[in-house]
This record gives C-alpha cells, structure tokens and sequence, in this order.
C-alpha cells in the first residue's frame, strides 16, 4: 500500500451511506480512517489522505476547527475534499476550507440502493480538470460520478426527500396504508422502489435534514417535513438502521430520538 | 361463455378510447361478457378495432393464442345507445375528465340499472363522491382506477368514496383480481395515491431547471441523467413528460392543485404552461423538452 493512499472520512451523519462509502474504498485498496463521534481510541496515523469524505452535519468549516493538527497535518495540498451535499452547500463549505478549488459536494444517496454511482458538484472555484481528476478517482473506487448543479441535496436526494415527504402526506392523512402508497408507485408509475421505503432504506434523518436545508435554501414551506415525518424522528423511528421506520424491520431496536440538528435556531 | 369465478355477469364500458378499450379487453380477456359503449358507432368500432390488433400483434409475435382474440371479440358488443346497458351488473365510466358530463352520465344509469348494480368511475383526477351524488346510490360508486396501457399495467386503484359501501369496495376488489391486477385502496382524495404522490418527481425537476439557468438540453439531460443512473428511475421527468404528453401531465397538475383550494407544493410551473401553450406537447407534437426531429 503506497503511503499516501489513505482517505478520511469524517462523521456518520449519513448512514448507512458512510459505511458503504467506506467499503468502495476498501475494496479499491486505500486505507480508511473514519473520526465521529462514535469513534474511540487512538488512529494508528501512518498515511497521508488523498480524499477527505466530510459527512458531518455541523458547520462546514466545523471540522478544521476541531480536528487534531496531527491529522490536519497529513491532509495532502492536493486532496480532494468531497463535502456531504446531503448537508452542505459545496461553494459555502469551501468558502472556509484551505483549499477551496479542490471542494466538491457529493451525494452517496444511490450507494444506499446498490448502484455505484454518486453525484458531485464542484464548489465555484474549481475548474474542470480537478473535476476530471475527482472523477477519476471515483472511477477507482469503482463508482460513476455524474455532475450537477450544487442544491441540498443534490438532484437525486432533493426529489427523493420531496417524494417521501408527499407519500409521508398521504400516509398521514390516511389516504392509504404505508404498503399501498409503496405498491402503487412501483407499479404504477414504475419506481424503482416505494418512496417510503426508499425513505426507509436512505433514513429519515437523512430525508428530514434535506428538507431542512431545502427550507433554508428556498425560503419555502413546501420543503417543510410534514409532521408524520417529524414524529418519526422524535420517537426514533428512522428506518432500516432502527428497524422500524415507515415498515418494519427485522428485530425492533430502540432507537434515540433524532433532533434536528439544523434548526437549532441561533439564540 | 362467462367463467364461473366472475363476480359479475354483464360489464359495461363507458367511453371507447384508449382507457376504455383497455378496460374492455382485460374484462372480455377475464371472460366478462362487455357492453362497450360510445356516443358514435365510429368511437366504438375505433375501439374495438384498436382492441383487436393489440391481440393480434400478440398472436403474431407467438404471445397470445389465436382463440383468444376469437373470444374477446365474441364477448365485447359494441353500443351506442345508453339503453342497452340495463342489464350491466357493472358499469365502469371512462368518459373525458369533465364532472359534468360524468354526473350525468351517472344520473342516467342510476335511472337504467338495476338496484343492486355498481357504477365505477376510471377518472384519475376528479371526485367520487361527487360523481356519486349525482345518483341515489352513492354506496354503490365507487372509483376503479386504472393506468395506461391497460393490457399491461397491473395496479388498479380501487377508490372508496364518502359513501361508498364496504360490500361494493369488496366487489370491486374481487373483479380486479379476476382481470389478474394488483389492486390498492384508497380514499377519495385529490390525485388518490398515485398521481399524488408522483407531483414532487415534475414539479422539483421543473423547479431545479429554473434555478440552474432555464429550459436549455444540458440541463434537461442531467437532470433526468441524474435521476436515471443514480436514482434508478426509468425515465427522467422530462423525457417522461414528453411520453405522456405534457398537457396529460399538465391537466393532472392542476387537478390536485384545484382540487386541494390551492394547496403551494401542486402548483403548477409557469414553464410547463408555456409548452402546453405553446403546442410543445412532447413525442406526440414532435416535440417537447425535447426536439424529436422534423415535423
């Protein structure tokens, strides 16, 4: 293993996104250091990291504040650093980053479906051989990387959010049971899954803090989690990673109550 | 002639065009005797004729066996007069989205039918309930949505309406899975389930090509790029509104955002407007998003 062929990926605010992501790098033969709050014990710190996978769902430049100089120091001058676009907007991420042409928001959404593809969104200040270049990198990782405009979210993440927040209405005003909503978007409209077990399989803290971005973002009510949505996070219901979200999953495990980190409102 | 697992005897078909001649075939194929009907004998033989070289094309390519047409063909009796229906244990309506013309149309089997009859709407967007009260037996109305194309769709939306009994719900249950579909239940509700909840995959997309510079290919290509290879999805939004037709997609719109007083999230975008106005209307018009080649 050359000596600087090692990624850091930062946070799991985005599971199970950030264990697959992990995974692809493993795989491709890059050592992985992952740093959350779950994280106990020292790093054995030998490599320089070619990529930072920044996940964290504080402020962006949340992470440079707080991260330990010795890792700091190990961050190549040319690493790409790929900001969670779930959370962040890249060009406001990079705006605090040392390196702000090499800033690219990404979104691990299909990851969670199986397909190893994942959008990227260059912040403004980088051009578009560094893109190619991140491109690349993705590409041996074994994941096709498909550009976008940055939005929270991303394209994929901000449609899926509205579409699980429109079956989350319907579910809610009893419309339909959650297995009807699910059966009839696959078959009649050909979905490549149920939106609420979609929401599910992504998490619906990852589905709420989307839309409360897009809130932000847009200034507008019709990003607003519909409260079904809200009391699922409150009782810890967040979907497969819980085993109980919209449907239920295998064993039942308590889950905390999530609170919306985003809108902790200034006081 | 009638398998003895159908629920009914005699199904009547409202409407000849391509919803009701789907719903014609799919009951004739079941073994249901069907009435069709249409206000002219040419909507209606345009119905049948459309229904039979469907099959036929299924028996060419070794799909479907050759007695199959013979049946469904021996089994669907075209009509235009009204009257004939009488003896319709079932009536499944698949006239155009005008309330007007349905409540009437309603009004006047409620006179012609027997009582025990059941009366179904295919309407995607407009009210049961109000279709039903337009007749003095809204226990027996009920909606019974199917997708296009029929033949090939398998999900049905059976529609509970505000007065709709458990015994015709049931019914109607037990007929859409003699015709071999999946059915859901819903209530009576603006876009039941799947038009409704379908809006946010049209009206986000139109709104992200709006902040990200307009109505121009590049955009319209990652944007339904991006919901096809990393969503999965089978179209994008805007390859798929140009298959439907986006004034179809348009109508859909509107109907949720009227039907719910204005509810913000269903409003309609002023650039899909512009494309109905405009005649853009998709693959059928030559063109929509997307140019499809010389006219």
């Amino acid at each position: 293993m050359a000596p600087n062929n090692a990624v850091l990926i930062l946070g799991n605010l985005t599971e199970p996104v950030v264990t697959l992501l992990a995974e692809h790098c493993r795989t491709a033969g890059l050592t992985v250091h992952h740093l959350s709050d779950n994280t106990t014990g020292p790093l054995t710190l030998t490599h320089r990291y070619r990529a930072i996978f920044n996940c964290y769902d504080e402020s962006p430049g949340w992470y440079f504040e707080h991260l330990p100089p010795e890792i700091l120091r190990l961050i190549e001058p040319k690493a790409f650093c790929f900001v969670s676009a779930l959370c962040h907007i890249p060009s406001e991420a990079a705006a605090t980053y040392p390196s702000p042409n090499r800033v690219i928001g990404f979104s691990g959404l299909p990851l969670v479906s199986g397909r190893p593809v994942m959008e990227v969104a260059p912040a403004v200040g980088v051009n578009a051989v560094t893109l190619g270049e991140a491109s690349r990198f993705l590409d041996d990782l074994g994941i096709t990387s498909i550009a976008v405009p940055e939005m929270p979210g991303l394209v994929l993440g901000r449609v899926l959010a509205m579409l699980v927040n429109e079956a989350a209405s319907a579910l809610m005003e009893g419309v339909a049971s959650a297995e009807a909503i699910d059966e009839a978007m696959r078959l009649g409209t050909n979905y490549p899954q149920g939106p609420l077990a979609w929401g599910d399989q992504v998490g619906l803290d990852v589905i709420v803090n989307i839309l409360d971005h897009l809130t932000t973002y847009a200034g507008a009510e019709r990003y607003q989690p519909v409260p079904l949505l809200l009391n699922k996070l409150a009782a810890g219901e967040l979907g497969v990673k819980t085993g109980q979200g919209f449907h239920t999953y295998g064993s039942k495990q308590s889950g905390r109550a999530v609170v919306r980190r985003h809108m902790r409102l200034v006081e | 002639m009638n398998s003895s697992e159908t629920v009914f005897k005699t199904v009547g078909v409202l409407g000849a065009g391509t919803m009701g001649a789907g719903i014609a075939q799919v009951a004739a194929q079941a073994g249901y005797a069907v009435l069709l009907y249409d206000v002219t004998s040419e909507f209606t033989e345009r119905g049948l004729s459309g229904i039979l070289a469907f099959l036929q094309k299924g028996v060419d390519k070794g799909k479907t066996a050759p007695e199959v047409l013979e049946q469904v063909r021996a089994r669907i009796t075209p009509t235009t007069a009204l009257a004939d229906l009488a003896d319709c244990d079932l009536v499944i309506e698949a006239v155009p989205e005008d309330l007007e013309l349905k409540r009437r149309l309603f009004a006047e089997l409620d006179g012609l039918l027997a009582p025990g009859a059941i009366l179904a709407s295919n309407t995607s967007s407009l009210s049961i309930t109000a279709i039903a009260g337009a007749t003095q037996r809204p226990q027996q109305v009920a909606g019974l949505h199917f997708f296009n194309p029929v033949p090939l769709m398998k999900l049905v939306e059976v529609i509970r309406g505000a007065r709709t009994s458990e015994a015709t719900v049931e019914a109607l249950q037990t007929f859409a899975e003699s015709l071999d579909k999946t059915l859901v239940i819903a209530k009576d509700t603006p876009g039941f389930i799947v038009n409704r909840v379908a809006r946010p995959f049209y009206s986000e997309a139109l709104k992200i090509l709006a902040e990200c510079g307009g109505d121009s290919p590049v955009n319209l290509q990652t944007i339904d790029t991006a919901l096809r290879e990393a969503g999965g999805f089978r179209m994008g939004p805007f390859e798929l509104m140009d298959l439907i037709g986006i004034d179809v997609n348009f109508a859909v719109t509107q109907s949720v955002y009227q039907a719910t007083f204005g509810e913000p999230r269903y409003r309609p975008h002023p650039l899909q407007a512009q494309k109905v106005a405009a005649g853009l209307l998709g693959r059928k018009t030559g063109q929509g998003f997307y140019d499809y080649g010389p006219e």
